[in-house]
């Protein structure tokens, strides 16, 4: 049988494939090795012969089969790029397996692949890179947009209340300054009632400059109130039932009634209780305000993936006390923009809690849409016609201050260069507001609230969980890792979080 | 009598910075690097897992990711007798990618065992969307999924020892 790597060694071929740095391994079809080019021989550092291809090269283990396939012209030759020849080899190679179809056996090409190797190395490297800056672009390019979207709304809102302002205390200043020149200029007349009317103007425009003015107050409460509001767990159909239970009354006494259709089980959200209780309080005002005697005012508490949507409509309205949100603040009398003041206020409280408020005419019902991001998302039911998704969802935490605040509550630790603000749920390094989610935020105040003391794994995984059920101890090393790096790692404040080993973990003051 | 022995080839197949080479130095090192480096032609590692079945050395094959169009599938896949499909969590993008990848590896190997990882599951909380996703995936394939993370190291064994099994359980079926 004629050993192919000698004719190799003797053929122009040969000193051809050596100058290509080319190697060679010839088999039988049992893949016993029956020679091997020098060159192989110095590269995998020892002799080949007589051993099996697989023994000769560990990552062949496993296609023994394939490769005695080939040997017997079963399959096709097959060429492996940026293959290694053992986990000790680093450099990859081009390798090729082929029958020798006249001897029998299998011939085993290696080349070396240097600069092909670096050069693909670097290129893919800076491909992936760039793919993945990519990625982050386009996320926070969504993220921007979503806020300019909202800021877009605001500034909407700010206009339009700008308007109404002007608008109204303009025409209400005109009528009381017009009144009281006018009982300057007639003292001397004796008609009294005359009098007693423009009083009663005056006093009338001047309660609506009052109403006016304290309306103006709302809005900076509840913007200061959204500004360093606590998260807690709502039940949204408790709440509605409350606001309910409040206007139900009232509201027998103008022939309206109130129907809720609840969800069972409600969408979970979080925010502030009494803000959206005063959110939908002005909704129903407003509701009420609308409604064409005897109606009865329809609420729906539903969920849609990622959002809780509280839908309301009236059975019955007086169309031309409807507001529609194209319409300009001129455009509507001075009732109708105290109302639009109202639901503006609403909405402020919706997109505080990262939700959304729309007025919708759908099926002449004048509704009104509520929608706060749900922590759970219990139904894909269909939304009602002519009901869509709110444009944007904004993130939960309010945005976030860049200076230390200068009074609230605060717990210090790892020697003071951590300071969390409990109220404001804020944590500052080294006086720098730092990012953190919930969970890590959540499992820093703990740790900082047993400051020195070792708080025992199993108590940090009960605490860190949800609905009574502990997180993995896995999950706790990971938000234990994560926490560090927020506090610049093993060199920075990280060094004060210290892990007790097979216990726990420990926050130093 | 002797505990039987089984060689299996396993390629780890995905996206590009999906965590491939992080969940096979996590299952084979246990251990982690923060560090991407993206790998070029193939790494092969071993592991040795035993199971009821015998000794199952498995034979790592650490492939170049981001290559589903370059029609490379044959020399890499040839004679695997399963693949670990991963996708990362906090890219949506890579979901779509695990059927192209599925599809090309069976085609090559349409006896080979199949399994999903969703990888990096330590950078997100809420996993409502990624599991909607990765049960219509193992429907489909008729493959089970796991979450992953190389990071904390959960789940990772359970994967690759559950496609151990699969490829010795396809085999002698």
């Amino acid at each position: 049988m004629p050993d192919p790597i000698a004719i190799l060694k003797e053929s122009e071929w040969g000193e051809v494939c050596a100058r290509l740095n080319i190697m060679f391994a010839w088999a039988d079809q049992n893949l016993v090795i029956r020679d091997a080019s020098r060159r192989l021989r110095v590269t995998v550092g020892r002799d080949l012969t007589g051993r099996t291809l697989s023994e000769a090269f560990p990552n062949l283990l496993g296609l023994e089969d394939e490769l005695r396939r080939i040997a017997r012209g079963q399959a096709q030759p097959w060429r492996i790029p940026g293959f290694r020849l053992s986990e000790k080899h680093l450099q990859p190679y081009d390798v090729l397996f082929m029958p020798l179809t006249e001897s029998g056996g299998l011939l085993m090409v290696v080349r070396q692949m240097d600069i092909e190797s670096a050069m693909e190395r670097e290129l893919r490297q800076q491909r992936n890179e760039m793919a993945l800056l990519q990625e982050q672009l386009e996320t926070q390019t969504e993220a921007l947009q979503l806020t300019q979207a909202r800021l877009e709304n605001l500034e909407r809102e700010r206009k339009s209340l700008m308007d109404i302002i002007a608008l109204d205390i303009q025409s209400a200043l005109s009528i009381a300054q017009g009144y009281a020149e006018w009982l300057q200029r007639a003292l001397a007349d004796s008609a009294m009632s005359q009098y007693e009317q423009a009083l009663k103007l005056i006093t009338q425009e001047t309660e609506h400059i009052g109403e006016l003015v304290r309306e103006v107050q709302a809005f900076q409460r509840v913007e200061r109130a959204l500004e360093s509001m606590a998260w807690r767990p709502v039940e949204l159909a408790k709440l509605l039932d409350a606001v309910t239970g409040m206007w139900r009354d009232i509201a027998k006494l103008r022939e309206v009634d109130f129907e809720i259709h609840a969800k069972s089980p409600a969408p979970g959200i979080s925010g502030d209780p009494e803000l959206l209780c005063e959110a939908m309080d002005r909704i129903y005002n407003y509701m009420l305000f609308l409604a064409d005697p005897p109606a009865t005012v329809r609420v729906e508490l539903n969920a849609w993936p990622g959002w809780a949507l509280m839908r309301f409509t009236c059975s019955r309205i007086r169309k031309e006390q409807a507001l529609l949100e194209h319409r300009s603040g001129h455009a509507l009398n001075a009732r109708q923009r105290a109302f639009q003041l109202q639901l503006a206020r609403a909405r402020i409280i919706a997109e505080g809690h990262g939700g959304h408020l729309s007025l919708s005419d759908e099926t002449d019902k004048n509704a009104v849409l509520f929608w706060l991001p749900a922590e759970s998302a219990p139904s894909d039911e269909a939304l009602p016609a002519g009901v869509k998704k709110p444009p944007f969802q904004v993130k939960k935490r309010p945005v976030e201050e860049t200076r230390t605040p200068s009074a609230s509550k605060w717990i210090t630790a790892g020697r003071e260069s951590i300071r969390i603000d409990v109220e404001k749920g804020r944590v500052w390094l080294n006086d720098e507001l730092i990012k953190l989610t919930d969970s890590e935020y959540r499992l820093l105040l703990y740790l900082a609230q047993h400051v020195n003391e070792v708080v025992r794994n199993e108590e940090l995984q009960a605490h860190l969980g949800k609905d009574g059920r502990p997180i993995s101890l896995a999950s706790l090393r990971v938000l234990v890792w994560r926490l560090r790096q927020h506090l610049g790692g093993n060199e920075g404040a990280g060094q004060y979080l210290r892990t007790v080993r097979g216990f726990g973990y420990l926050l130093v003051s | 009598m002797a505990i039987p022995t089984f060689q299996r080839k396993i390629c780890l197949l995905g996206d590009f910075a999906v965590g491939k080479t992080s969940l096979i130095r996590r299952f084979v090192y246990n251990r982690f690097e923060e560090e991407y480096l993206a790998t070029i032609g193939v790494l092969v590692s071993r592991k040795e897992v035993i199971l009821p079945h015998g000794i199952v050395n498995l034979l790592l094959w650490d492939l170049a990711g981001g290559e589903t169009f370059v029609h490379m599938e044959e020399a890499y896949y040839r004679g695997a007798a399963g693949a670990l499909v991963v996708a990362d969590i906090t890219r949506p993008d890579t979901f779509g990618l695990l059927n192209v990848y599925a599809t090309s590896f069976l085609a090559i190997n349409p006896q080979a065992a199949l399994v999903f990882a969703i990888n990096k599951v330590d950078l997100k909380e809420d996993f409502t969307e990624a599991s909607k996703r990765a049960q219509d995936l193992s429907a489909r394939w008729g493959a089970p999924h796991f979450f992953t993370s190389a990071l904390s190291g959960e789940q990772v064994q359970t994967a690759f020892v559950t496609l151990a099994r699969l490829t010795i359980e396809s085999h002698s079926t």
